[in-house]
C-alpha cells in the first residue's frame, strides 16, 4: 500500500482517527495520575494508607524487618 | 474597601449551598424549551429530513449553522484561558473558568449539531468505519474530538483543587453534593507538589490548546473551503472563521461575565476593569473583522468572476441582503459605536454589545453557508434552491442554546464560577518560589 492509497482507502481514515484520540486519551490519564500522586512518594506507606502516628527510623526498620 | 481572602471565600462558596426561586423557574423554563426541542427531534427522526426546509440543492441549514457557531463559541475559553494565559496577561484570572465553562458546554452542541442534520443518525459510526483520511469531514470529526476531550480535561485539571476545598469545606450541603466533590475530587490533598505538577501540565496543556484552537476552526472552515463552490472556496476562510469565532466567544464572555455578577454579586471579582479589558480586546477583533470581511468581498469583485458574482449580489442586494446588512451592522456598527462610547462605562451597554455580536456571528453563519447553496457551481445554470427554515429547526435550534444555558446554570450552581485556588497568595507564593 502506498502512501497515497492511505489516505484513500475506505477506513484507514476511522483508524488514524481511533489513534489520535486514544493517544489522546492515554497522555491526559498518565497526566492526571501523574498529578495526583505529586508528593505521595515523600509519604512513607504506612502514612498513605492512613497509619495513626509517624513512627521513628528505628520502628521503621523494625516494620521492614524481613521484607 | 479592599475584600479580604476569607470574604471572597465565603462570596464564592455560599452560592453553592443554596438554591433560589428564581434558579428553579429558570431550570424549569430551560427544561421546557429542551422537551420541546426533543419532541421535534423525535417528529424529525419518525418523518426524515423532509421535515426540515433543506431541500435539493440546499443540503446544509440551520443546524450546520448552530455546529460553526457553537464551535466558535467554544473559543472563548481556550482563547482567555490559554492564549491570555501564554502572554502574560494576569487579568484573565477571573474570567478563565466562565470562559472555559462556555468552551465545554458548548462544544457538545455543536457535535450533536450535525448528528442532528443527519437524516440516519445510526449510521454516523460509519465515518470512523469507512472514512477515508483525504475527506475534510473526518478531519473536522477528529479534531472537533479531540477539543472536545481536551478541553474538558484542561478545564478538569484547573477545577480539581476548587472541588477538594468544596468538598473540605461545604459541610452542610447535601450528602450526595458532598458526595459528588468526593468522587470528582479525586483524592487531591493539596501537597504542594501536587500544585507544581499541576501548574506544569496547564503551562503545557496551555501551548496544546493553543494550537488546537487554530487549528480546529481552520478545519471546520475547510469542510466549505475546500469545495470548489463560490463563495467558498477562497484561502481566507480559515482565518476569517478563527477570528469570527474568538469574535463572538469573547462576546459571549463579557455577557457571561455580567450575568454571573449580578446574580452571584461578585461586583468585587469582576470589575469594572476586567470589562474595560474585554472592551479594548473587542475593539481589536471588531477592527479585525472587519479587514478580514472587507478583504474577502474585495477580491471577489475584482475577480468578477460569473457564479462568484451571482452569490455576491444576491448577498448585498438580493434575496439575502436583510441577513447580511443585519450581520454587518451588528458584528461592526453597533459594537464598535458602544465601545468607543457608552460601553466605556457602562456594564450594561457592554451586555447588549456581546449579545449583538453573538445575534451578528449566527447570522454570519447563515449568510456563510445558505447563499452558496442556492446557486452551487455545478448546478447554477440549471437550478436555484430556496431555503426557509420550518418550526422544527428553530425548535431544535432553540432547544440547543437552552440546553447551554441549562449545563451553564448547573454548573454555577455547583462549582465555584471563579479559580479560587488561583487567587490564592500562599499557592501564587508556592509556585513563584518553584520558579525561581
Amino acid at each position: 500500500m502506498t502512501i497515497p492509497n492511505m489516505f484513500t482507502t475506505p477506513g484507514i481514515g476511522g483508524i488514524i482517527a481511533t489513534a489520535v484520540l486514544l493517544c489522546a486519551a492515554a497522555t491526559f490519564f498518565g497526566l492526571t495520575y501523574w498529578i495526583l500522586c505529586g508528593g505521595r512518594e515523600e509519604e512513607p506507606p504506612w502514612e498513605r494508607m492512613g497509619w495513626p502516628y509517624k513512627s521513628t527510623d528505628s520502628e521503621r526498620r523494625f516494620q521492614n524487618f524481613g521484607r | 474597601m479592599q475584600t479580604t481572602q476569607e470574604e471572597i471565600l465565603t462570596l464564592l462558596l455560599t452560592p453553592l449551598t443554596r438554591t433560589s426561586l428564581g434558579f428553579i423557574m429558570l431550570v424549569g423554563l430551560l427544561l421546557l424549551i429542551m422537551a420541546g426541542g426533543a419532541a421535534a427531534y423525535v417528529y424529525q427522526f419518525v418523518n426524515g429530513l423532509s421535515v426540515t426546509g433543506m431541500n435539493r440543492p440546499v443540503y446544509w441549514g440551520l443546524y450546520i449553522v448552530n455546529f460553526v457557531f457553537f464551535i466558535g463559541l467554544a473559543h472563548s475559553g481556550t482563547f482567555i484561558s490559554a492564549i491570555l494565559k501564554l502572554v502574560g496577561a494576569e487579568w484573565r484570572k477571573p474570567l478563565a473558568r466562565a470562559a472555559e465553562a462556555i468552551t465545554v458546554f458548548s462544544v457538545p452542541f455543536g457535535a450533536g449539531s450535525i448528528l442532528i442534520d443527519l437524516g440516519r443518525v445510526e449510521r454516523s459510526a460509519n465515518v470512523f468505519l469507512f472514512g477515508r483520511f483525504e475527506s475534510p469531514l473526518l478531519w473536522d470529526v477528529t479534531s472537533v474530538s479531540l477539543y472536545l476531550f481536551s478541553s474538558i480535561v484542561f478545564f478538569y485539571l484547573s477545577l480539581l483543587p476548587d472541588i477538594a476545598r468544596c468538598r473540605d469545606e461545604l459541610l452542610d450541603v447535601p450528602r450526595w453534593q458532598h458526595q459528588m466533590y468526593r468522587i470528582l475530587a479525586l483524592g487531591w490533598k493539596g501537597h504542594p507538589q501536587q500544585y507544581r505538577r499541576l501548574e506544569k501540565v496547564l503551562s503545557g496543556m496551555t501551548v496544546f490548546m493553543s494550537m488546537l484552537v487554530v487549528i480546529v476552526h481552520t478545519v471546520v472552515a475547510f469542510v466549505f473551503s475546500m469545495t470548489v463552490q463560490p463563495g467558498w472556496h477562497t484561502a481566507v476562510m480559515g482565518p476569517f472563521f478563527l477570528v469570527g469565532a474568538v469574535f463572538s466567544g469573547s462576546g459571549a464572555v463579557v455577557v457571561a461575565m455580567a450575568l454571573l455578577r449580578r446574580a452571584y454579586h461578585l461586583e468585587d471579582i469582576l470589575t469594572h476593569k476586567h470589562f474595560d479589558y474585554m472592551r479594548k480586546l473587542l475593539i481589536a477583533l471588531t477592527l479585525v473583522w472587519f479587514y478580514f470581511i472587507v478583504a474577502e468581498h474585495l477580491t471577489t469583485l475584482y475577480g468578477q468572476e460569473v457564479e462568484e458574482m451571482h452569490i455576491f449580489r444576491e448577498k448585498f442586494t438580493g434575496a439575502f441582503a436583510i441577513p447580511f446588512w443585519t450581520m454587518f451592522t451588528c458584528c461592526f456598527v453597533i459594537p464598535l459605536v458602544i465601545f468607543l462610547t457608552k460601553g466605556k462605562k457602562s456594564i450594561g451597554w457592554m451586555v447588549v454589545a456581546g449579545l449583538v455580536i453573538n445575534v451578528g456571528m449566527w447570522l454570519e453563519r447563515y449568510i456563510v453557508i445558505v447563499p452558496t447553496l442556492t446557486r452551487p457551481r455545478l448546478l447554477s445554470g440549471l437550478t436555484t434552491g430556496t431555503y426557509s427554515p420550518t418550526w422544527v429547526e428553530w425548535a431544535i435550534t432553540a432547544a440547543c442554546f437552552a440546553g447551554l444555558f441549562l449545563l451553564y446554570a448547573l454548573f454555577t450552581r455547583f462549582f465555584p464560577i471563579v479559580p479560587i485556588w488561583e487567587r490564592s497568595e500562599e499557592i501564587e507564593a508556592l509556585l513563584h518560589e518553584t520558579q525561581t
